[in-house]
This record gives C-alpha cells, structure tokens and sequence, in this order.
C-alpha cells in the first residue's frame, strides 16, 4: 500500500461548516490492480474548486512475467479494502458522518475488481444513507486531468492500460476523435516488456532502457488508419527483434519511438481540426517524458499548450472517482438507487452525458 | 433411445447472521445488483430470514439480522462454486467495511 499524498487535513473541522458550501466525496476506484478511495473537497461558492484530502491506494503486483489476473487482483482489492478505506478517512482528518456522496468506479474494467469496489460504495453507501454516484473511470482521469492543471476546454489524449484515444468536449460529451484498433499503448508495453521477463506495469523500465540507446532505431510496422492507431504487429515485430540479437536498450527506444510517433501524428492532425488550443495528457503512460516531449513538439507546430497530469495522479485512484462524482453530483444531483448500481465492464466514454461542461 | 444422464441438481443455502438489522440490510442490498442474469442453470435468490414465528416477532418487537442465500444449480458445478466463492468474499468485504 502507498500513501500518496501527504496530509493537508487533521483538525477535523469542516470547511463545509465554516463556508456553508464545501461537498466532501469519499471516493472508491477499482477497474484494474488498483484499489483506492480518496476523499476530495470540492468549493461550490467557486468555480470547480476542488482539493484532495486523501489518496490511499493498494495496487496489485502479479508475479514477474505474468499479466493481471482478473480475480487474483479481485481477491487482492477485497483483502485490502477496509485497510485502504480507513487509511484514506484518517489522513483526510474525517469520519463517514462527514462524507456528503460516495463516487464508485462503475466502469469500464475488470468484472471481478469492479465488483468489490461496488460492494465496499453500496455497503458504505447503504449503511450511511449517503448518495451513491457512479463514475465513468476514464472520464474520471480526464476530469481530475482538467481540475489539476488547470485545462478548460482541452484536447485529450488518455493512455494507459485499459484506453488509448483521442478525445475532444462538444455537445454533452466527450468525442472520439481516434483510438486503438486492437491493443492499447498500456498493453503494448506491458506485453513487450513481460515478453522480456519484465514485472508488470513495465513502461517505466521501458523507458529506463530507451533512455540508455544511443539512438540506433530498429525499422518497427508504423500503423495510422485514418486516425486511428494499430500496436499488435508493432508488438509482434518488437519481441522477435529483440529476440533475434538486437540490443534491448534499442529495441526498447525504438518501440517507443514509433508507438509515441503514431500518437504524436494522430494527436497533431486531431489539433488541427479541431482548433483546440489546449491539449491534455492523462492515464497511466501520461508519465512518460518521451511521450510528453513528442507531443509538445506537436502542440508547438499547432499553436496549442501541453498540459501533463501530475505523475502521483496520473495512474489510476480514488481521486478521479471521488472528483467527478462531485461534478456530476453538484451540477445534476443525480444519484443511483443501491439496488439498480451494477457495474459495466465495457461502458464507453462518448456514451456518458456530461451536465457539467 | 438410450438414456441421457440426468443433470445433477444441487440446492445450497447459505445463512449468514450480521450484528444488526441495519448492517443486515447494507449488506444485502450491496449483494443483490451483482447478481442478476446468471447462466442458464444457476438461479439464486436472497432475503431476510424470518426471525422465529411472527407472533414471537411481534411480542419480542426482534427484526431479523439473519440473510438467507438459496442457490440451486443445474449446471456446471464449477459456475456454483465460483459463485459462492465471490458471493461469500463479498458479503465479508462489505461486513469488513462496515465495521
């Protein structure tokens, strides 16, 4: 279990009383092999304020060279779920009276991890009488992208293991403007780097490795169609260099190179058409410098700004959960019956409406 | 013709007892949405267990604590295990946070 944010809290006093205006959300993530909650404050006297008391998070290690098992990362969540859960409520300096709504993971993910976080949100949520808010989890990462740096009306490249898209805001929701075709940028490096006998996540070796090459770019398939992308034969290609004598330092710059090159493309063309002068990185892979400084390179030619999410929150926690449920909360009111809260592992994001942009 | 096996028939109820009604209720209510829609073969239902006769519940003003879980399966014994193997992990997850 890591503790990522320091403590801001302890006194206890709620600036809901002193304020008359503050929401608290505890918030409850669990698509994959993190299991997190987070209580985040939101100031509804301004303009989507907000403010992250706590960000406690058990994440799910499998062995070495082996993915994520659906329910063994399940057993994982269900064994640390109330540790997580209390540590998350002692550093924000709160009890569950205080706790105003519950923002549950309800998709998309792992049928098994999502349903542990359900049941801790709907028990908690039962037995408190709190309002139960269901949250799309990569809009959760786009939402708290948008609250920490401070983006408006951004461009949106979300990457991580479960996503790889395009997204721009029009008409209530979030738009599609280019995605994967089979795996994502997450699962091309996982899959490479667990080929190479890697522990799972493997980007930041990856990129350690890249970082050694001299630069010696070994020809990799480059697969753009229209403006989606293709990572499968990128990934076939890749282990059977590396397994055929190229140095691994080289091999691993020359799968990021062509792998980011594709999102710096499809990125720069979706810039261009859609006029926005801000762009965002968010997901698990947004921590990468290679990615960020290809596509900085592409927001300059398009007269754009680059705005990165913070690395602490750029992989998944209950901080984007809790975050949006307040947004959602606050701008609709709209909460879910307990009985009717299912999860829904393959819930797309341009399905969402969205009633507070 | 020759005879087809019969499938095999299995009925397990499962009676779980919480510290109070309240948690009982949490409890339950938290179960029942991730249990819906099962496979041909698996059906399963769930309530409150009625605490002794209802006159006794009347003298005694008792409200059940107990949760009863009925599973009868006609298919694979695996799906019926696997079930009751999350099923019983989450009602301890949700008992766990509770307390």
């Amino acid at each position: 279990m890591i503790r990522v944010n320091g403590k801001q809290k302890q006194n206890g006093t709620r600036d809901k009383d002193n304020k008359g205006a503050a929401l608290l959300c505890l918030g409850i993530e669990s698509t994959a092999h993190t299991f997190g909650c987070s209580v985040v404050e939101m100031y509804q006297d301004s303009e989507r304020k907000g403010k992250v008391l706590s960000d406690i998070r058990g994440i799910y290690k499998p062995p070495e060279g082996s993915g994520i098992h659906p329910r063994e990362a399940s057993r994982h969540h269900a064994e640390v779920c109330s540790s997580v859960l209390a540590q998350s409520l002692k550093e924000a300096g709160r009890r569950m009276d205080d706790i105003d709504i519950i923002g549950y993971s309800a998709g998309p993910g792992l049928g098994p991890c999502l349903r542990v976080g359900a049941v801790v949100a709907r028990t908690v949520s039962g037995f408190y009488e709190k309002p139960l808010v269901p949250v799309n989890h990569a809009l959760g990462h786009i939402e708290l992208g948008t609250m920490l740096t401070g983006a408006s009306d951004p461009l949106v490249l979300l990457v991580s293991g479960g996503h790889t898209m395009i997204l721009a805001f029009a008409q209530h929701r979030w738009r599609v403007f280019g995605e994967t075709l089979d795996i994502t940028i997450g699962q091309l490096l996982d899959q490479f780097g667990r080929a190479m006998g890697f522990a799972s996540p493997c980007g930041g070796r990856i990129e350690n490795l890249a970082g050694q090459s001299d630069g010696r770019y070994t020809q990799l398939p480059y697969v753009v169609k229209g403006n989606d992308v293709s990572f499968s034969g990128l990934l076939t290609a890749a282990i059977r260099a590396a397994s055929s004598g190229e140095k691994l330092v080289d091999v691993c710059y020359s799968l990021q190179e062509t792998s980011f090159a594709m999102l710096a493309e499809t990125v720069e063309r979706a810039l261009s058409f859609t006029s926005k002068k801000e762009m965002m990185i968010v997901g698990g892979v947004a921590a990468n410098k290679r990615l960020a400084s290809m596509l900085d390179i592409a927001c300059t030619r398009q007269d754009a700004k680059l705005y990165v999410c913070p690395i602490g929150f750029a992989g998944d926690n209950g901080a984007q959960i809790a975050w949006t449920a307040l947004l959602d909360y606050a701008a609709t009111k709209k909460q879910i019956d307990v009985e009717k809260s299912s999860v829904h592992q393959s819930w797309r994001l341009d399905v969402v409406d969205v009633g507070w942009r | 013709m020759q005879n087809l096996p019969r499938p095999l028939e299995i009925h397990v109820n499962i009676a779980i007892t919480f510290s109070s009604t309240q948690e009982m209720n949490s409890v339950m209510n938290a179960l029942i949405p991730d249990n819906v829609n099962f496979p041909s073969g698996l059906s399963m239902s769930i309530f409150p267990s009625k605490a002794g006769s209802r006159k006794k519940r009347l003298q005694s003003g008792s409200r059940s604590r107990t949760v009863v879980i009925k599973l009868t399966s006609t298919g694979q014994v695996s799906t019926l295990v696997n079930t009751l193997d999350e099923l019983l992990e989450h009602a301890s997850v949700a008992s766990k946070v509770i307390h």
